[in-house]
């Protein structure tokens, strides 16, 4: 039996080595992910949950390349209605619409139809204003101008679009903070800016739901930039413009039967045109990048999916080659992949002072001598209560860090600190916080070798690395010899 | 004197020290089938059995299943001065309250601790909750006769009950310790929660050292009493009793623990299909070699006495 599983172990190891070789040979895949510049992949996706057959009509601007996003592949998926581009209005004007329209029935169950596109950033290049943009009209009342003209030798000229905002926003002629974005807009054209509304989403990694915000862009210096939203607010110029047309974005004939739901997922630049997104796309390549070929949201899902295999045998190997025992088995991998948003330090200071406050919780829990299942939920309760004293603390001091907290797994941390609870009570402090710091190596160890962005390319791009570790891990299941920490235990045995 | 340097991998294999990895899958997961499990981990079935089988074990007061039948503890508890509460499926000695006596309407613990009714009835619900079950399952809480340890050991445990610990390899008892409480055990003689364990002479049972945490060591660290040569009494009838735990289980690898009552003798206080290691650090001997040399025998003995016989041949000290 043994034999057998060795073997096994050793076939699969070779096998998903093997495939993923020649996978990354045949098909030119790199195996590290050559980030030259960002590349995004944006889907618009609309579900439809109609429950009967009826006469629908959508209707998506289509968006654009521009200064900083350009766009190099499009793609819907329209299974059950007809598609078609319409274009209106006079090419190059700002009545030119490019629109996709999906017409036709309804089905009877939940479906949707999808929009994607995957954009690259380039770099920002100095452009000029075009005709169109260089008249742009100013409709502000008498008393906004006069407003405005008292300003105009004062701007600040290190930081023009963010002391202009300030103003704007603090002057009651404007309503303060409540100032309409056309009213912003048209400040800075009157201060001589040329601005311009647009639409777009903020490039947000893996999310699964982005806003369509409207923002203004403004023309500084030699190129088009992203105007702050809110007062002495940093602007994330990471925003796709999708359009810069009135028009609604999206149009429903029937606006309660469908939503629209943007996602974004942040790709690697994996050679692209020529060997993974080829016009044709042939049946055994579709094989190839299976994962890739996935819808936005599904993508994000799955490279988390695919940190658990790795993280889970890595912690079988500090188990059963190392010796050492942590609070639930798998709970590291858990508390590591907590870690892929507030990063390393953050992450495991946040997490023990968590733990730290839970623990004096239900120290206090304790002596009220409550049921066990209720105090659990109590100990989860105030727990949450702590996240959101973070949160708040966060936001309100500007710690960025701090909100991220939240995304702690819940559920672990309240069985930690049940844990270590009741091993400090019947093994004594020591032993307790022992125990909890092995969890928390274990867990920086999970995520330094699995929760990476190469790793997290590796796996996503060559699933079959994980006959690798299942090869592995059946290999370990046989693994009779000594953990390291027996080599120490039995040292003064004849 | 502890040094960074671990010892290395075929120093332990030469000196047949037996490790959990192997422990694991070739011990215990050849010899002691899945379904035999029960017996040894849940206590109440273990205690039916060994009264079937006429070993002695201590007596059964009552049981408690549901959380409604805490109503009635105090009039359970009532005609008992002492008693012993214990998880049914619990593991490694959690969960384990000893009473030894009464104060008004408070319980007394051995080392004077008083407990009002409502912390008892509050711990047997957290037993029932699950709280010391293998795998966090609801369980039980069982309350039983409390062992009066003989005298013998007066001087060598503080405040709690000795035991000994035997490992019995299809039949054959392989090597055994007594396992002795200290203060940091609060009285519990579990080496995980700080007991001492000595080693014994398979042949004559006599003490031979000692281990505390990890170390050995030659006195008891409460008492200070010299751990080695002692003669534990009735110790073919404890080898007995150790070895038709095999007939009773069908647990190839087993761990039997069995205390000496004063006025009862020898009796059976719980069965373990995964018994720890430190019985070798305690015997300063490996298990793993006395496992391979009855493996290696072709027709083991079936009979009890035979088995006995070819335990004290074999690992006399």
């Amino acid at each position: 039996m043994k034999k057998l599983a060795i073997l096994i172990g050793l076939v699969l190891i070779g096998a998903g080595l093997w495939l993923s070789w020649t996978k990354s040979k045949q098909f030119g895949l790199p195996l590290t992910p050559t980030a030259e510049s960002s590349v995004w992949d944006i889907q618009a996706k609309v579900v439809l949950e109609t429950w009967e057959e009826k006469r629908i009509n959508m209707s998506l601007a289509m968006p654009e390349s521009s200064d900083n996003y350009q766009i190099k592949r499009e793609t819907f998926e329209s299974r059950h209605y007809g598609a078609a581009m319409i274009e209106s209005g006079k090419k190059g004007t700002i009545v030119d619409n490019r629109r996709l329209e999906w017409s036709g029935v309804t089905l009877a169950e939940p479906h949707s139809v999808a929009f994607k596109i995957t954009v690259a950033e380039s770099p920002l290049s100095p452009s000029s204003l075009s005709s169109s943009d260089k008249f742009l009209t100013v409709k502000l009342r008498q008393e906004q101008k006069t407003e405005v003209n008292k300003w105009r030798r004062t701007i600040s000229q290190e930081e023009p679009l963010n002391d202009i905002l300030c103003r704007v926003k603090s002057s009651d002629i404007f309503s303060g903070k409540n100032a309409k974005l056309k009213d912003i807009r048209d400040v800075y054209r009157y201060l001589g800016y040329p601005a311009r509304n647009v639409k777009g989403l903020p490039l947000i990694e893996n999310s699964r739901d982005l806003p369509m915000e409207s923002r203004i862009q403004v023309f500084v210096k030699d190129h088009w930039t992203l105007a702050p939203q809110e007062c002495g607010k940093a602007v994330d110029q990471h925003f796709f413009v999708w359009t810069r047309k009135k028009a609604p974005v999206f149009t429903i004939s029937r606006p309660n039967d469908g939503n629209i739901q943007y996602s974004a997922v942040k790709i690697t630049p994996v050679t692209f045109e020529g060997t993974y997104f080829p016009e044709i796309e042939a049946k055994g390549l579709a094989l190839v990048r299976y994962l890739w070929v996935l819808p936005v949201e599904t993508q994000a899902l799955f490279r988390i999916i695919l940190i658990f295999p790795l993280g889970a045998l890595i912690i079988a190997v500090i188990r059963n080659l190392i010796g050492i025992r942590t609070y639930g088995t798998f709970m590291p991998v858990l508390i590591a992949l907590s870690f892929r948003e507030t990063k390393l330090l953050w992450g495991v200071a946040l997490f023990s002072i968590v733990i730290l406050f839970g623990l004096i919780a239900r120290v206090v829990l304790e002596r009220l001598r409550l049921l066990i299942i209720p105090r659990l939920a109590a100990t989860l309760t105030i727990v949450v209560g702590i996240l959101i004293t973070f949160t708040a603390v966060g936001v309100s001091y500007d710690i960025p860090s701090l909100p991220s907290a939240a995304l702690f797994p819940l559920i672990i941390m309240t069985m930690t600190i049940e844990r270590m609870s009741i091993t400090a009570e019947e093994s004594g402090i020591l032993k307790a916080l022992f125990r909890a710091v092995t969890s928390i190596v274990s867990a920086v160890v999970v995520y330094l070798i699995a929760v990476n962005y190469y790793s997290e390319y590796l796996f996503f791009t060559f699933p079959e690395l994980l006959l690798c570790v299942l090869g592995v891990s059946i290999l370990l299941g046989k693994y009779t010899g000594y953990r390291l920490n027996e080599l120490y235990r039995f040292k003064s045995i004849d | 004197m502890f040094s960074i340097f671990p010892r290395s991998p075929s120093s332990l294999r030469k000196a047949g020290i037996l490790g959990l990895n192997k422990r694991n899958e070739s011990w215990v997961m050849a010899h002691n089938p899945r379904r035999a499990y029960p017996l040894a981990d849940d206590k109440l079935l273990t205690k039916k059995m060994a009264i079937e089988a006429g070993i002695t074990v201590p007596e059964l007061y009552g049981s408690i299943s549901a959380t409604g039948e805490l109503r009635h503890l105090d009039k359970l508890l009532g005609p008992h001065r002492d008693f012993v509460i214990k998880p049914v499926h619990g593991s490694g000695g959690s969960g384990i309250i000893v009473i030894s006596g009464r104060d008004g309407d408070n319980y007394l613990g051995i080392d004077g601790t008083p407990y009002e009714s409502g912390a008892l009835r509050s711990h047997i619900s957290n037993i029932l909750s699950g709280l010391y079950s293998l795998g966090g399952q609801p369980d039980s809480a069982m309350i039983e006769y409390r062992v009066r340890f003989s005298r013998i050991f007066e001087h060598l445990a503080y405040k709690g009950v000795p035991d000994i610990r035997t490992i019995v390899f299809r039949g054959v008892p392989i090597m055994s310790m007594l396992r002795l409480p200290t203060r940091k055990s609060h009285g519990k003689a579990n080496l995980h929660q700080g007991a001492v364990g000595v080693g014994v002479d398979m042949a004559t049972g006599r003490t031979v050292g000692g281990v505390s945490s990890n170390a050995r060591i030659s006195e008891h660290p409460d008492t200070g009493a010299p751990l080695t040569g002692h003669m534990i009494p009735d110790w073919d009838m404890i080898l007995e009793i150790s070895s038709r735990c095999f007939n009773l289980t069908e647990l190839g690898y087993l761990g039997v623990d069995i205390v000496l009552d004063e006025g009862l003798g020898p009796m059976v206080l719980e069965i373990n299909a995964r018994p720890g290691l430190n019985i070798q650090i305690a015997n300063n001997c490996g298990i793993g070699k006395r496992l391979d040399a009855i493996i290696a025998i072709p027709e083991p003995p079936r009979e009890t006495g035979d088995r006995i016989a070819l335990a004290k041949q074999m690992f006399a000290v």
